[in-house]
């Protein structure tokens, strides 16, 4: 028989045991998440190749816009809705920094999309309005969390209201992107939270939804 | 992963490793949980110390009187503590009715239940303690099988049993009554490694020899009945228990009243702790296992709280300010993607350790069910897991204020 004293190493170990197997079963979860999340972004990505393909073929070719525009707004779209689950993945990420990397990535990709958006905005449907929404990620500050939970909700308002004539892009400023930095400084953004309207006019502060409707869509007409 | 998700591993490590530890312990002695060596009949002084127990008193006497063993090697010895209702003139009677029943009345109310019984075991003729509550009554083969433990082992200084719920009626009665058994179960388990902690008040057995060279219960602990067990132990005695028989006694019936119940024994707790810091390892189980149990137990409970304050308090000023901006910016407040929910590690793992903390629930109430109500309320016992538990990090922290700023009594 066991010696009774002998229970505390025995519960030490099979704890460490059970605990491992948990961890383990973490772990691969988290792996399947980020493999479902790159198939996505991997998705996107080919589809944004597949529109540039294509806006070099229309160019080519001297045919009407509208095709561009609507390819745009449906990749961008794409990519909004993914980024939205793969941060719901993120908030329940405890081992890994594959989500991280393909946050990154899907940063990276929007930040692409809105150069060629703002390109084919001028060109083509200045009725389409591009917005560039930049947050801080990493940021444990209760005010900047809630002014940014704020802007994030006028935002999706925003989209919902006006889905077919807003292209939104959120992207974070403080995972260290060198293009994302230079979109910065090029249009003088300051601090999180911010909206790069159609790569012309830079929004921060305490703002209400009528005031950022306003703004995107009558300040053409003034 | 960052600070918090740690503290949560960590929780969750500790957590799995105590109920693992019950186990391996159940695992161990699970044969002999209800074992009990065979009785002599020697004499036994029963010491009740009394304070405004009129209600009560009658029925405890009554309860010792019909004790299992021979009338004449059992004397009673009510102490009141200068009551202010007529529970001595009740003893009275009885001890004018029964030979073996004497009443003591101290000059002075002392405010707690260390003096009374002091002064009980001081005038006591028998070399062996009960200590009995006014409000319990122990099962009448209490004595008779706790007994055994103190005459077949030397070392053993001290004999507990199971303390249960005496009627429990309200529903704060009701989750004391699961409690009161779980508690039961766990003490026999720590038995197993000779690690019994406290002799409850409301039935308990001593050698008196080892209480006068211990010097009798501590008057100015909230919890005599825990310090007493640690003095026996730090001077080498044992103390053990016996899951063969019970007492019951009278639970709160209110949540007011349970809650300085609560803050009470966890003064006393705290008080024992501090007096005896220096033990720590040393002294066998103890320092090895009793005193650093309690410690980090209640550093457990009150860093968890503070986290889960932080938590709370952080959560509740974000969505208060997002909620305001929102009204001002005319967005909305509320969206499907704030509710959604991707669980984490972490959620499975509080799911496996609220499985195996409802399954050693359960089981504790299937080997207790001859001695606890048969048949639990399911809602019961999830609210004593869930809510019931949850309030005693609450309870640690007011009963560390009082203590640290001396506001508190028996």
């Amino acid at each position: 028989m066991v010696n009774p004293k002998n229970s505390f190493w025995l519960a030490l170990v099979f704890t460490i045991i059970i605990f491992l197997l948990g961890l383990t079963f973490g772990y691969f979860i988290e792996i399947y998440k980020a493999d479902v999340s790159e198939e996505k972004i991997l998705g996107s990505e080919i589809e944004l190749l597949d529109y540039s393909t294509r806006a070099e073929l229309y160019k080519n070719l001297n045919l009407s816009c509208e095709p561009r525009m609507d390819a745009i707004l449906k990749n961008a779209d794409e990519i909004y809705y993914n980024a939205l689950e793969l941060e719901r993945y993120e908030d329940s990420a405890k081992f890994t920094t594959m989500l991280l990397l393909l946050h990154k990535r899907y940063d990276l990709l929007r930040a692409s999309l809105w150069i060629d958006s703002n390109l084919v905005r001028k060109s083509c449907r200045q009725d389409v309005h591009v917005l560039l929404y930049l947050f801080e990620y990493k940021t444990e500050d209760v005010e900047l969390k809630s002014m940014q939970g704020l802007y994030s909700r006028i935002l999706s308002d925003m989209k919902s209201k006006h889905s077919d004539k807003i292209i939104l892009l959120p992207v974070a400023m403080d995972l260290d992107l060198g293009s994302v930095d230079f979109i910065e400084k090029a249009n003088n953004v300051s601090q999180a939270p911010a909206i790069i309207i159609d790569d012309n006019l830079v929004i921060q502060g305490r703002i209400t939804f009528d005031e950022l409707e306003s703004i995107i869509f009558n300040r053409n007409k003034q | 992963m960052n600070f918090i998700d740690f503290v949560f591993f960590f929780y969750m490590f500790a957590g799995m490793y105590m109920m693992s530890l019950f186990l391996f312990l159940y695992l161990c002695g699970r044969n002999n949980l209800f074992d009990y060596p065979k009785a002599k009949i020697e004499p036994v002084s029963i010491v009740v110390p009394c304070y405004n127990e009129a209600a009560e008193i009658g029925e405890a006497i009554e309860s010792l009187l019909k004790l299992d063993y021979p009338k004449n090697m059992i004397e009673i010895i009510v102490v009141d503590d200068k009551s202010k209702d007529n529970s001595a003139e009740i003893v009275r009677k009885y001890a004018s009715k029964y030979k073996n029943v004497r009443l003591i009345v101290n000059k002075r109310n002392s405010g707690g239940a260390a003096e009374p019984t002091n002064i009980g075991i001081m005038a006591a003729k028998y070399p062996y303690i009960a200590v009995a509550d006014a409000d319990s009554a122990p099962k009448p083969d209490a004595l008779m099988k706790m007994i055994g433990f103190l005459q077949n082992d030397k070392k053993v200084g001290a004999v507990t049993c199971s303390v249960l719920a005496k009627e429990p009626k309200t529903f704060v009665q009701k989750l004391q009554n699961i409690e009161y058994a779980v508690i039961a179960m766990t003490r026999k388990l720590l038995d197993v490694v000779d690690a019994v902690y406290v002799t409850p008040g409301p039935f308990a057995l001593y050698r008196k020899k080892y209480l006068l060279e211990a010097g009798l219960f501590d008057t100015k602990n909230l919890t005599q009945d825990i310090e007493i067990v640690w003095r026996l132990r730090s001077k080498g005695y044992l103390a053990r228990m016996c899951l063969a028989t019970a007492v019951y006694s009278a639970t709160p019936k209110k949540i007011g009243a349970w809650w300085r119940q609560r803050i009470r024994w966890n003064i006393g707790g705290t008080q024992t702790l501090i007096k005896y810091r220096n033990y720590l390892f040393k002294a066998g189980m103890l320092g090895t296992f009793i005193l650093p149990f309690f410690a980090f137990s209640l550093f457990l409970g009150i860093f968890g709280l503070g986290v889960f304050s932080y938590l709370f308090v952080r959560r509740f000023i974000i969505s208060y300010l997002i909620t305001k901006y929102s009204l001002y910016a005319n967005a909305t407040l509320i969206r499907m993607q704030d509710v959604s929910f991707s669980p984490s590690i972490l959620n499975f793992l509080g799911i496996i350790m609220f499985i195996m903390g409802l399954g050693f629930t359960l089981f504790y109430l299937f080997t207790m069910r001859k001695d606890v109500i048969k048949k639990h309320n399911v809602f019961n016992i999830l609210f004593y897991l869930i809510v019931y538990l949850s309030v005693y990090p609450f309870i640690m922290i007011t009963g560390l204020v009082k203590l640290a700023t001396g506001r508190y009594s028996w």
